[in-house]
């Protein structure tokens, strides 16, 4: 978005703020009769949540996002509160909404506190990473946004879809080369070094989802600097790399040049998979979709 | 510059910058609106503004802004009294260890807080980190303290080598923490490290200003004896100067006061190394000058930076350690630059 439109919106909410204040002081009866306005204004933080606004068709309701949320595209024309863990409470608030979505990660919890002092709604989107975590957040959303219909056809809609995909992949579990369950590790670059998925995160979510085993599940919690030798030694059969918004044309060249991959089965047979990494880690309404690509990716 | 005209215009400055400050935000409140919250508050008005604007300027932003004069405060006259202490240009509130034992606690709460000590985590809340953070800073300074005491009494040479060893110790422990923390403890811990006034209350204004004060106080009440400590410590010493009492409350009081602004708002860089020099610079050595010289240069610096901390990429904000530094050390260079040719050539 140009400079220009950002300071026109802003211009509005402020051309709106005495509107507001006008209404409420002429009609204070009707607003003690309708306490609540029926499509409440939300600033949503956290990428999941972001993607669940624009599923329920709630992103006129949207003012603005984290920097975290970066699909749908359009999400990112709108004006941004900053990064999810470190929230400014009158920046928020300068915005005028009435909801604040706020993701697992979404903080301070001082400046929540504030907020929420200042009379806004804070809702916390919370949840594991299953489906039906999945599913909770959606009903938690729509319910703020006021749009549970439209929560409850997309509950819907998912659930035959991942009905539907769970029994394909018990069909037709991932195999590694010896007719064992697929070990996968999922690699992630930070610069000069690689880390690597352990247990509790999305990632290893997302391996089990599919049917694979993460190599890396039972060593270690969280995400960890991975050196070349410990790859060697845990012999992934396939590995999945991540990128950020674009894909690089290089990258699945320099994934599978990772240091100790040559010796192990998924370097030997160039089974690597590049992944969306807000698609593969982002929880949210794709979730179906993001288990059926990986699932794809890693089958072939 | 006189001392007195230099007083002048550090309390204009940081008036002007406290005004602004609270005028200014991302939430749009107009300067009538603020004067007219600030009426009713006083219980001399009412009315003309929205309920949320009286919520944002009287919760959020004024106590942001007293906390910043504060903080701001506690660091400049720390700095000033250690680089007295230690007679050492680079001495800085970090130096005793305040700094690195304070984020070595708050480290350790944030990684090992709900593993260790659950119910204690959830028991203390918004709290936790504040306390640890100064029971953290305010031992390891005493740490460093007895290691620098011998039968002769306290060297200053020893403490400073202590300090400097701890903040090596402190440094490693919170690499391991940070190894072994999850991606959000591992954000939290480095914004920690940045500094914020964002988490600031009214309760809190108060603690930070009643211990602070007490801090202030004590190391005003040193100037003489830091004066004398100029010319080196056995001439303090015939000058009647009870030297080895001088160190301790240096250390104490300087402690207190680091220690309360690491609490509430993280490490906030820079402030207590530079805000004295600049002092030092425009008005000559004497901590007469010195001591509050760098508490109104430190508070307006810090309410300054974070101001643009708060405005420059509104609706969202930047840590305020960042912008301390990026002010301040320009300001500081052009003292330096100005001041070269006197100093070092003459």
């Amino acid at each position: 978005m140009s400079m220009s439109t950002m300071t026109e919106r802003r211009r509005a909410l402020l051309a709106a703020l005495p509107a507001g204040l006008l209404l409420g002081t002429l009609a204070p009866v009707a607003r003690a009769a309708q306490p609540r306005r029926q499509a409440p204004r939300v600033v949503s933080v956290g990428a999941g949540v972001t993607e669940i606004v624009y599923a329920l068709g709630g992103q006129s309701q949207l003012l603005a996002v984290d920097t975290s949320s970066l699909y749908p595209p359009q999400a990112l024309a709108l004006p941004k509160v900053g990064y999810q863990r470190t929230l400014s409470a009158e920046g928020v608030l300068s915005l005028g909404p009435q909801v604040l979505l706020a993701g697992q990660e979404a903080g301070p919890p001082a400046v929540l506190r504030q907020i929420e002092s200042a009379g806004v709604k804070v809702v916390h989107v919370d949840g594991d990473y299953t489906f039906e975590g999945v599913l909770g957040r959606i009903g938690t959303v729509a319910a703020a946004l006021g749009r549970q219909a439209e929560g409850r056809t997309l509950a819907d809609g998912l659930s035959s879809r991942w009905q539907a995909l769970r029994a394909r992949i018990a069909a037709a579990p991932l195999r590694g080369p010896g007719g064992q369950p697929l070990r996968v590790a999922c690699l992630m670059r930070h610069g000069a070094n690689t880390m690597a998925a352990g247990r509790d995160t999305g990632a290893d979510a997302m391996l089990k989802l599919v049917g694979a085993v993460n190599v890396f599940g039972g060593d270690f919690a969280n995400y960890k600097p991975l050196s070349a030798e410990s790859l060697a030694s845990a012999a992934p059969d396939a590995i999945v790399g991540t990128f950020d918004g674009t894909q690089e044309p290089d990258a699945r060249a320099r994934l599978l040049a990772t240091p100790g991959l040559a010796m192990t089965p998924a370097g030997r047979n160039q089974r690597a998979v590049l992944f969306d990494i807000v698609l593969l880690l982002g929880f949210g309404p794709r979730l179906p979709q993001a288990v059926e690509d990986l699932y794809g990716a890693l089958g072939a | 510059m006189p001392a007195a005209w230099l007083f002048v215009v550090l309390a204009v400055l940081l008036a002007v910058l406290v005004v602004v400050a609270a005028g200014r935000g991302a939430y749009p409140i107009s300067a009538s609106n603020v004067l007219a919250i600030l009426l009713h508050k006083a219980g001399l008005s009412q009315g003309g503004f929205e309920p949320q604007q009286m919520g944002v300027l009287w919760t959020i932003r004024l106590p942001r802004v007293m906390l910043g004069v504060a903080v701001g405060a506690l660091l400049g006259m720390a700095g000033a009294t250690l680089q007295g202490l230690f007679r050492n240009p680079l001495a800085d509130p970090g130096l005793i260890g305040v700094s690195s034992g304070a984020a070595l606690a708050v480290a350790l709460t944030i990684v090992f807080g709900n593993l260790w000590w659950p119910a204690l985590a959830q028991a203390m809340g918004l709290a936790l980190l504040p306390v640890a953070a100064f029971a953290g800073g305010v031992l390891t300074t005493l740490l460093v303290y007895r290691i620098g005491r011998t039968s002769l009494g306290v060297s200053v040479a020893a403490m400073l080598l202590a300090g400097i060893a701890m903040n090596a110790i402190a440094m490693a422990l919170i690499g391991l923490a940070s190894y072994m923390a999850t991606d959000e403890q591992l954000r939290n811990l480095t914004f920690w490290n940045l500094g914020s006034l964002a988490p600031a209350t009214w309760p809190i204004v108060g603690v930070v200003s009643l211990v602070g004060a007490v801090a202030l106080a004590g190391m005003w009440r040193l100037r003489s004896g830091l004066n004398a400590m100029a010319l080196g410590e056995a001439e303090a010493r015939h000058l009647g100067v009870a030297v080895e009492s001088l160190k301790i409350l240096a250390v104490v009081f300087s402690a207190l006061a680091v220690g309360m602004a690491v609490a509430f708002c993280g490490i906030i860089g820079f402030l207590g190394l530079v805000a004295p020099h600049c002092i030092r610079l425009m008005a000559g050595p004497d901590a007469r000058i010195v001591l509050p010289g760098a508490a109104l240069l430190g508070a307006a610096l810090t309410v300054a930076a974070d101001l643009v901390a708060r405005l420059i990429i509104a609706p969202a904000e930047l840590p305020i350690g960042v912008l301390t530094a990026l002010i301040g050390a320009p300001f500081f260079l052009f003292l330096l630059l100005r001041a070269k040719g006197r100093m070092f050539e003459g």
